[in-house]
């Protein structure tokens, strides 16, 4: 076979910056309602706050006490939020293109499917981490504020430490592998963000079931431990078996 | 069938696919050389778009190899989708994209994306960038999709069914751009149709696909010379001897016996008329769309009226 050997591949990062653009957009409706409700859910409760009498009590209506308490309960809904519009944006990031058939579109240009994965994973990865900055931001100037406001008994613990962050991470992690994973197989994304969205709890039921079968002792700290491990690594595990899914299906 | 030549763009050996008990493709073998403009003929679902679809590895294969560009497998590289244009009958181009935004993303992932000849064909077309391409038509996301199968300026271009469905005028100007691109040096093209009149206008080589093969492959002129029909008056109360192992199709109406035989020759047509006591007989010419009409009806279980005892 005599053909001219012609140097055609795309430039990668170009392409790579073109399919993250278009993956950005593929998913433009979830990521701008995910920073409206966001924002929506800290300026709903810095106006429960105006309103309601027991923390005006509290807090005595001073504004850095509003202001702690807006940022400290607004970055426990942020997470919250975060982690439903994570299982919606893994869930869709396969499914939108096959549920109207652009991804045959996508399957006869350049991009490998590599590629194709590394835009889609970059795009979810980046707007939850995004979406999560806010809340672990706002988390840590509640922190700094704490000392300097007043608070009435037992809401100091409105606060997050370093172990129900790492659980947040972990459940989010495990939201976006469910998700990612049955994303790979489906047309379209109302299963893969239910899926997502079951993820945490099937691994809640998993461990407490792994403990209580095995006799493993759950004192202080051991449990959350062994669970935000075990989301971590199902979390992973599952997103790879969606990658792998999606690089070695035969259709696009 | 075409003996694979040296330089060829497309190589097909023994392909088969099967949904389910429907057999799509049944060892297919196609050869289209560098430089053809080979027509894919064949009604509905005699496999066309599976074949199509299999080469643009949109599908994968039971059995056979898929050759392009010298590349086996079931998969194709950047290097080689970045040489071929594929224009589906059914366009799934993003629909909440702009026109501007679907060429300028697609510009983007090609290294020889040609700009000019892209907004040329734009203002040919006369279509607006700034139009979503939820809001066209088929017909202009038809050309959208030409243009954007085009504007790279690959090698091989495939085309399946591309002017199914769109209203004549649009359906010309389509036609006018790929026989334009056809002018382009050692460009190949792939034009699956079941219009004949579209195919006999731009294809070099052609191929009958019925049931998932090819009955039928070769030249247009080459069919002409080999496919003709020969129609026989029989006497009174006679019906025809024997049907010709060459007959594609026969049809025999009162005391008219016509066959259609592939190869044809003389020999065979003082044959046929001496063997049956032909009160006349005469050779009929055949054009591409009765010689299609005749092959597809031929492989078809015949009519009651139309069987030959």
């Amino acid at each position: 076979m005599s053909f001219e050997a012609k140097n055609l591949r795309p430039r990668r990062p170009k392409l790579i910056r073109a399919l993250i653009r278009k993956d950005a957009r593929l998913l433009r409706f979830y990521l701008r309602s995910a920073i409206a409700t966001i924002i929506a859910c800290y300026l709903l409760w810095a106006g429960i706050l105006v309103m309601s009498s027991e923390y005006q009590d509290a807090a005595k209506q001073s504004l850095t006490s509003r202001t702690f308490f807006t940022l400290a309960v607004g970055s426990i809904y942020g997470i919250g939020i975060t982690g439903f519009f994570a299982a919606l944006l893994a869930g869709s990031v396969f499914t939108l293109e096959r549920s109207d058939r652009s991804a045959e579109f996508l399957a006869c240009l350049p991009p490998t499917r590599l590629q194709n994965l590394v835009s889609k994973l970059t795009v979810v990865l980046g707007a939850t981490t995004a979406m999560l900055a806010l809340p672990i931001i706002s988390s840590a100037v509640a922190n700094q504020m704490f000392p300097y406001v007043q608070v009435a008994p037992g809401q100091g613990n409105i606060l997050f430490g370093t172990l129900e962050w790492l659980t947040s991470v972990a459940i989010i992690v495990s939201i976006i592998g469910g998700a990612f994973a049955v994303s790979a197989w489906l047309k379209s994304n109302g299963v893969p963000m239910l899926a997502g969205l079951l993820t945490p709890l099937l691994i809640l039921s998993f461990v407490s079931l792994m403990g209580w079968l095995l006799d493993i002792p759950s004192e202080g700290n051991a449990f959350q431990i062994r669970y935000i491990t075990s989301s971590f690594v199902l979390g992973v595990a599952f997103a790879y078996m969606g990658c792998y899914w999606y690089l070695t299906r035969s259709d696009p | 069938m075409i003996s694979p030549a040296e330089n060829s763009v497309i190589e097909v050996c023994d392909l088969t696919k099967r949904y389910g008990d429907n057999l799509a493709c049944d060892s297919i073998n196609l050869s289209v050389r560098q430089g053809t403009t080979f027509g894919l003929l064949g009604p509905n679902g005699a496999g066309k778009s599976t074949l199509i679809r299999m080469l643009m590895a949109l599908t994968t294969a039971d059995s056979g190899e898929i050759k392009l560009f010298g590349e086996q497998g079931n998969h194709r590289s950047p290097e080689i989708r970045c040489r071929i244009g594929y224009v589906p009958e059914l366009h799934f181009i993003y629909r909440w994209m702009t026109i501007k935004e679907v060429l300028n993303f697609v510009s983007k992932l090609y290294v020889n994306w040609d700009t000019e000849l892209a907004n040329e064909m734009l203002s040919k077309f006369e279509l607006s960038p700034k139009k979503r391409v939820s809001a066209l038509s088929k017909g202009m996301t038809a050309k959208l999709g030409l243009i954007v199968a085009l504007a790279h300026n690959p090698d091989l271009l495939i085309l399946d069914e591309p002017t199914s469905g769109l209203d004549p005028i649009i359906r010309e100007d389509f036609l006018e751009s790929v026989l334009q691109s056809h002018s382009c040096k050692g460009r190949t093209i792939l034009f699956s149709s079941h219009h004949v009149d579209d195919v006999e206008r731009v294809a070099d080589e052609v191929g009958i696909l019925v049931n998932g093969r090819f009955a039928v492959q070769g030249t247009v002129d080459e069919l002409r010379n080999r496919i003709k029909r020969i129609r026989i008056v029989l006497p009174d109360g006679k019906l025809p001897v024997r049907v010709p192992s060459e007959a594609v199709f026969q049809k025999l109406s009162r005391r008219e016996w016509i066959v259609t035989v592939d190869p044809f020759s003389d020999a065979l047509f003082e044959n046929l008329q001496s063997e049956n006591d032909a009160v006349s007989a005469d050779v009929i010419e055949l054009n591409l769309e009765e010689i299609f009409k005749d092959v597809v009806r031929g492989q078809k279980p015949q009519t009651e009226e139309a069987k030959v005892d």
